[in-house]
This record gives C-alpha cells, structure tokens and sequence, in this order.
C-alpha cells in the first residue's frame, strides 16, 4: 500500500470512528482527498468489511470483531514514509 | 493525492459516480479531471457524465463473446470453411482493429483445424484463392458510417474485374460482420449494396437517437460548445470533419487497448486545445 493510500484511509477511519453516518463528499472537504482515493479507500474498506454503504453515505459498522479491530489499529499505526527509508541519510 | 482547492460537492460526486460506475475509468483520474475542467456551466458536466455512462467497452470477454457470436451467425448462414473466406478490410502495408480481430476470429471460429487457413488479411490476397462460388465475409472490427465498408466492397469489385475477369461478382455470395456498428452505418452498407450485415453490438448515436425536442437541441449545443474548445487541427486533421465524430456518427464506443474509432466525439480523443494546449484525453486514438 503506497504512503498516500495509507493516510487517505487513516484520514477517513479518523473520520469515521464516531460511528455515524458520513456523506463521502465530507470526507473530500474535510481532507481534500480526491474522488478517486475516496474511492479506492472505500472499495478497500468495504473488502475488510469494516463499513456501511448505503448511496453516498458511510458510517463504520456496528458490529465489528477482534480481528477487524486489529486491522484498523494496523491501518492507524504511524509508519515511516517509504520515501525516508530509501534516504541515504539514515 | 490531495487537491490544492475543495472540488464542488455536484462536480465532486459525478466524478465519484463515473468512478463506482465504470472501471475503466478509474485508471484515467487525471484525464477525467481534465475533461471536467473544460466545461464552463452545469449543463456540459451533466452531458459529459451522461455520454461516458453510456460508452460501450469491449473489452476482452467482450470481444471473445463478439467472436462467438459471429461464429454463431456463419454457421446461421449456412457457410462452409470449404467455400468461404474472411477477409479483413485493412489497407495493404497497415495494421488496424480489422486485423487485430481477424486473429481473435481465427481461434473463435469452429472448427479450428477447418478454418484457420481461410482468414485473409488484405483485400488483395484474396484474389489467387477465389472461386466461382466463394462466400467472402469482409471483416472490420467496427463500422461507423459504413462508408469504409462500401468503399472497401468497391475496391474488391474493381480488383476482381482486373485480376479474376473468369469470376463473375454475381455468384459469389458475400457478407459484412463486425464487432460493434452504428445501427445508421450498418443501415447504409444494407441499403447501398443490400447484403447481411451482422454485429454484436449495435450502438445508436451518442445525442441524436437517445433525446428528442428541446433537449435534443440543447445537448447538441453544449457539445458544439466544448467542441469549440479544441484546436481546428490537430496533425493535419481538421476538426470540422470530425464534429460530433467523422460523418457526425457520434460514437459512445471503444475496444479496450486500441485505437478508438474516429467516429467518437472529439471532445473524448482530440489531443489539442485551442492555442495549442495539450488535453489529456480519456481515450486514445493513433494516427
């Protein structure tokens, strides 16, 4: 997953963590993310089943287990940037 | 990405619409962004939106179900590999979507082993293998006006006069196939030389055939104005022949990984914009 993958879905779990329903164009005016990072952010989201959709809407689900729970604190943990570990400085 | 300005929230979700609603356009962000940013009101947005909501891809199971349709129609017709030929319509020295096509045919077409020396990549070739007799089935892999398709049928009639005097036109049995076609072109190939005409995908046009009216007009009118947009030529070309795409056939119709027809509207593969700036276009199309 690319660096910029990664803080879009940051970004819109952050968003999401209250558990409420959001319209996606919030999460472009909030972050500025792009109609086609939104996009992909959701599909994958989606494909953990980690999210409702429902039109234009979203809100995280309900109902999520242990395993789903690990795989949003990954998704969150602050990473190096890829660009810092190809540095020739460190 | 992060955008340096807030999209506006009615522009933002068509975007995301043509996103969720069409793959292949997911790999194209940028040229989409660009396409957006040509128009000036609402009216041309909403157009855009609804034109590439409505373009036809073939894509490879595409194009393999076309061929099987086709194998289908030639044994509909009752033609047997014995007696019959396809040939494509490219230009001789020149590669193009007809011969691409031809090649898928060949594997497509049942059985293998009895057609696959029966395809026939250029006019020309034809003539040392004809018979009295023959069936010829002329392929290109798209018919747009349908002019192509008659000239090409002109050509053959003049080469055969000179090369196989011995064979008369008349008994040769002959048919047009295609994987995709404007109802209009394939309307003119059958009223002009009245011979079977088959395609998988019959598309009509872009505005004219899908609106009526008020709405009719308007559509047009917007398109006429994003059309202005674009440079008058662009590599000898000249935009005029291709307003609304060549003979105004306006195409909603491209084969994944090639060349589009020059039959789609500009706007979606003219290069240029006036003042000779770039427009980074959704779809392609090689010279």
């Amino acid at each position: 997953m690319e660096n910029s993958e990664r803080i879009a879905i940051k970004n819109c779990i952050t968003l999401l963590l209250d558990k409420q329903w959001h319209d996606i164009y919030e999460i472009h005016k909030q972050y500025r993310l792009l109609p086609n990072n939104i996009f992909k952010v959701i599909q994958f989201l989606e494909s953990k089943r980690l999210i409702d959709v429902n039109d234009n809407k979203l809100k995280l689900c309900n109902d999520i287990s242990n395993a789903q729970v690990a795989i949003i604190n990954e998704l969150m943990k602050n990473r190096k940037p890829d660009i810092l570990l190809e540095s020739e400085l460190i | 990405m992060i955008s340096n300005k807030n999209i506006d929230r009615e522009v933002f979700l068509d975007l995301y619409e043509l996103l969720n609603k069409r793959d292949w356009i997911s790999e194209l962000f940028q040229e989409l962004m660009n396409l957006w940013d040509l128009c000036d009101t609402r009216e041309q947005h909403k157009l855009l939106k609804e034109l590439i909501l409505n373009i036809e891809v073939l894509d490879s199971n595409g194009s393999r179900k076309a061929c099987r349709a086709i194998d289908r129609q030639v044994k509909d017709w009752g033609l047997e590999p014995s007696k019959t030929f396809f040939v494509a319509v490219a230009d001789p020295g020149k590669t193009d979507g007809s011969l691409v096509g031809l090649q898928q045919l060949e594997l497509e077409i049942q059985p293998i082993e009895e057609w696959e020396s029966r395809f026939i990549s250029h006019i020309p070739d034809s003539m040392d293998q004809l018979k009295s007799g023959n069936s010829i089935v002329f392929f290109d892999d798209f018919i747009g006006s349908g002019n192509k398709m008659v000239r090409k049928f002109n050509w053959f009639c003049d080469e055969l006069a000179k090369k196989c005097a011995h064979i008369e036109l008349s008994s040769l049995n002959i048919y047009f196939v295609s994987f995709a076609g404007m109802a209009f072109g394939i309307k003119h190939i059958q009223d002009t030389l009245g011979k079977p005409v088959f395609t998988e995908l019959t598309l009509l046009k872009g505005i004219s055939e899908r609106n009526t009216g008020v709405q009719l007009t308007e559509k047009l009118d917007e398109m006429n104005r994003l059309e202005a947009k674009l440079a008058d030529k662009y590599s000898s070309r000249d935009l005029q022949k291709y307003s609304l795409g060549y003979s105004k056939s306006e195409t909603l119709y491209f084969w994944e990984g090639y060349s589009c027809p020059n039959n789609v509207f500009p706007v979606f593969w003219w290069p240029k914009l006036k003042e000779d700036k770039e427009h980074r276009t959704i779809l392609k199309r090689a010279n």
